[in-house]
């Protein structure tokens, strides 16, 4: 018999072949926990995405807070959603978010689902400032309030694996063997655009502060693109947000002693964060995010000339530079010349955070998660500065346009415990503690701030 | 019989437990039947097969395409990719599985009276496994030289000399198994 005729053979008995080496029962039990895990993994991802925008709030509250205050001191939010937020410091932080409702169908086979969320906050911060202010010591400027806010998610999955796509690219190959690598790759694309709009924010009962609230429209668009061999997603974010007025505590009081607003202005960020997640349940990370806001307070022309420098207290006044920089701006600019025009002193800031992060998350079978969350980072912000602009943008005065560079580094650490419910309705409570610090290591303006935040963050959550 | 099978097909989609458990006792025998042929270890069996499975149940609701072929074709690729890239993964365990496995299996599945068809797939996973890999591929499976260099990463030169030496071995292999046989036998 010819080499041909026993391949011939061969293939007729072997192509249908059929075994039965393998005890069907237990290779069926170590499949089902896998499966099981994968469902889990699901969980993981919307865990990362809450991680991710939570680390991305922080910092980008802290930049926000910074360019509000960029008369006053650096602070740091850690803003929390979805939680309620319990953070002890002089000021307590009081942030009671949520009963969250949301429809969520089967997010992997690429179904919208749209969550509305409905929370209330009470926040405060805690900061420290150095010797370079005018009042050394603390400044603990304190907002307490309530917050209301909506949200909505519509995450639009795309997810082809590495088959399909090579498939695709090989349609007329009928039952062909492929010419590809197995298809242990599958890419998928996470994709929730999520618009938060704060119904009420900030109504704020401490004498110091006038109501006034931070009124602020945010829409993201957070792809995270996935790769399940081994276990990377990449997780980008873009964000438009809106900064209408809203600086905390001495900073509305600041503001409307000088009968100043701020005007309306679309920021935007935009984030990558590259996540590899193991078996074991640790995560580690890093990023990059580039944030460009601009501020502009609105000088009223009438009210500007009862502006006088007396009028503010002593403790929101920050240093000779801002004091001197105010007065000369509102002296040297004859504006009876802008009849019945308003007047903005004009910042743009960007800035460059370079996020580490690490952290671990354990899913147990009794429906418990816990974890912990950390990271470092690095920020580099320059900030323009001191420009007036005439209320339809044109240049009034620009000799006093300054530009400054600011190094800073944060990190922080958040210890997280998640307990999940039942079925389609899933009742979630997630106590966590979240701890960061900042520090800016040089600054333009003379001030070395040293921002410190920390709290017990608790939170009830139900999903349906 | 294809109705039922669609039925299965379209739970899986759906992520049905019941339906995957259903399709995974109708083709483990399959499966099974192919990684062993491919895999350069059999201790890799379980692994491979588990893999397999769950790539399935993962690929079905989006990459599956019924209009496009038959379910089993479809399962079949998936079983010898994985193989293959399970024995790419464990590399290096390969001589000394190959040589315990040739001393006891050929005694035993003499001793055993196994069906014929599992003397060829016992004589088949005799061939060293770089050169099994390709007599699979194109013997059994069907594959082109061409696609064969490109699945494995190697040349197509390369790929039409590992088959001839896995003829020449297979050659040689029938004939000592048809001696143990007779030897046994008599």
């Amino acid at each position: 018999m010819n080499i041909e005729n026993i391949e011939k053979q061969f293939r007729e008995r072997l192509e249908d072949h059929e075994t039965f080496d393998l005890n069907a029962d237990l290779t069926w039990k170590a499949i089902e926990v896998e499966l099981d895990k994968k469902k889990k993994r699901r969980g993981i991802y919307f865990l990362l995405m809450s991680i991710g925008s939570l680390i991305g709030l922080s910092f980008i509250s802290d930049t926000r807070i910074s360019t509000k205050h960029n008369f006053t001191e650096q602070k740091s939010i850690i803003d929390i959603t979805e939680e309620l937020q319990l953070h002890s410091s002089d000021e307590s932080i009081y942030h009671i978010e949520e009963s969250s409702i949301a429809s969520s169908q089967n997010i992997e086979q690429g179904i919208t689902s749209t969550y509305f969320k409905f929370g209330a906050t009470q926040e405060s911060h805690h900061c420290s400032n150095d010797q370079n202010h005018t009042k050394p010591g603390t400044l603990a400027p304190t907002n307490k309030g309530l917050s209301l806010s909506t949200s909505t998610e519509l995450p639009l999955l795309y997810k082809e694996s590495e088959l399909d796509h090579k498939k695709k690219n090989n349609s007329d190959r009928k039952n062909l063997a492929p010419t590809f690598p197995i298809p242990d790759v599958e890419k998928s694309i996470y994709d929730p655009i999520s618009i938060n709009v704060p119904l009420l924010k900030s109504i704020p009962f401490d004498y110091l502060v006038i109501p006034e609230p931070r009124e602020e429209f945010e829409v993201s668009f957070n792809p995270i693109v996935t790769n399940t061999k081994p276990q990377y997603q990449l997780e980008l974010t873009a964000k438009l947000f809106q900064i209408t007025n809203g600086i905390h505590g001495q900073g509305s009081e600041y503001a409307n002693l000088r009968n100043q607003s701020e005007t309306p202005q679309p920021s935007w960020s935009v984030t990558a964060n590259l996540w590899q997640t193991k078996p074991s349940g640790w995560l580690t990370g890093f990023g990059l995010e580039y944030q460009k806001t601009w501020v502009r307070f609105r000088y009223k022309k009438e009210e500007t000339e009862y502006f006088t420098l007396e009028d503010i207290p002593i403790h929101f006044i920050i240093d000779a530079h801002t004091r001197d920089t105010i007065l000369r701006q509102i002296g040297d600019v004859d504006l009876e010349e802008y009849h019945k025009r308003d007047v903005q002193h004009y910042n743009e800031f960007q800035t460059i955070n370079l996020p580490v992060h690490f952290g671990f998350i354990k899913p147990t079978q009794r429906k418990l998660t816990y974890g912990f969350i950390g990271g470092l980072s690095f920020q580099y912000q320059m900030k323009q500065s001191g420009r007036l602009l005439a209320e339809d943008n044109t240049v009034i005065d620009f000799s006093n346009d300054s530009f400054f560079k600011r190094t800073g580094f944060s990190a922080h650490v958040q210890p997280m415990i998640i307990f999940k419910g039942e079925n389609q309705w899933q009742l979630s409570c997630s106590p966590s503690v979240a701890f960061s610090l900042t520090n800016r290591l040089k600054s333009g303006v003379g001030i070395t701030q040293r921002p410190f935040t920390y709290g017990i963050s608790l939170g009830i959550a139900r999903v349906l | 019989m294809k109705n039922n099978l669609n039925t299965l097909i379209k739970g899986c989609q759906r992520q049905d437990r019941n339906s995957q458990t259903e399709l995974f006792k109708l083709y483990l025998p399959y499966v099974t039947s192919i990684c062993k042929r491919y895999l350069r270890d059999e201790s890799l069996l379980q692994d491979a097969v588990q893999e397999v499975f769950l790539l399935v149940f993962k690929s079905l609701p989006t990459s599956f395409n019924e209009e496009k072929g038959a379910i089993k074709p479809w399962i079949r690729k998936i079983a010898i990719n994985s193989s293959i890239k399970f024995n790419q993964r464990y590399q290096g365990f390969e001589e000394l599985a190959q040589q315990e496995y040739e001393k006891k299996n050929f005694v035993t599945a003499e001793i055993n009276k196994k069906t014929s068809d599992q003397e060829i797939l016992l004589l088949i996973r005799t061939i060293p496994q770089s050169y099994r890999e390709v007599f699979n591929l194109y013997a059994i499976d069907g594959y082109s030289h061409q696609e064969i260099a490109q699945l494995l990463g190697i040349s197509i030169e390369s790929s039409r000399k590992r088959l001839q030496r896995a003829r020449a071995n297979l050659k040689e292999r029938i004939k000592e198994f048809k001696n143990i046989n007779f030897t046994k036998s008599a």
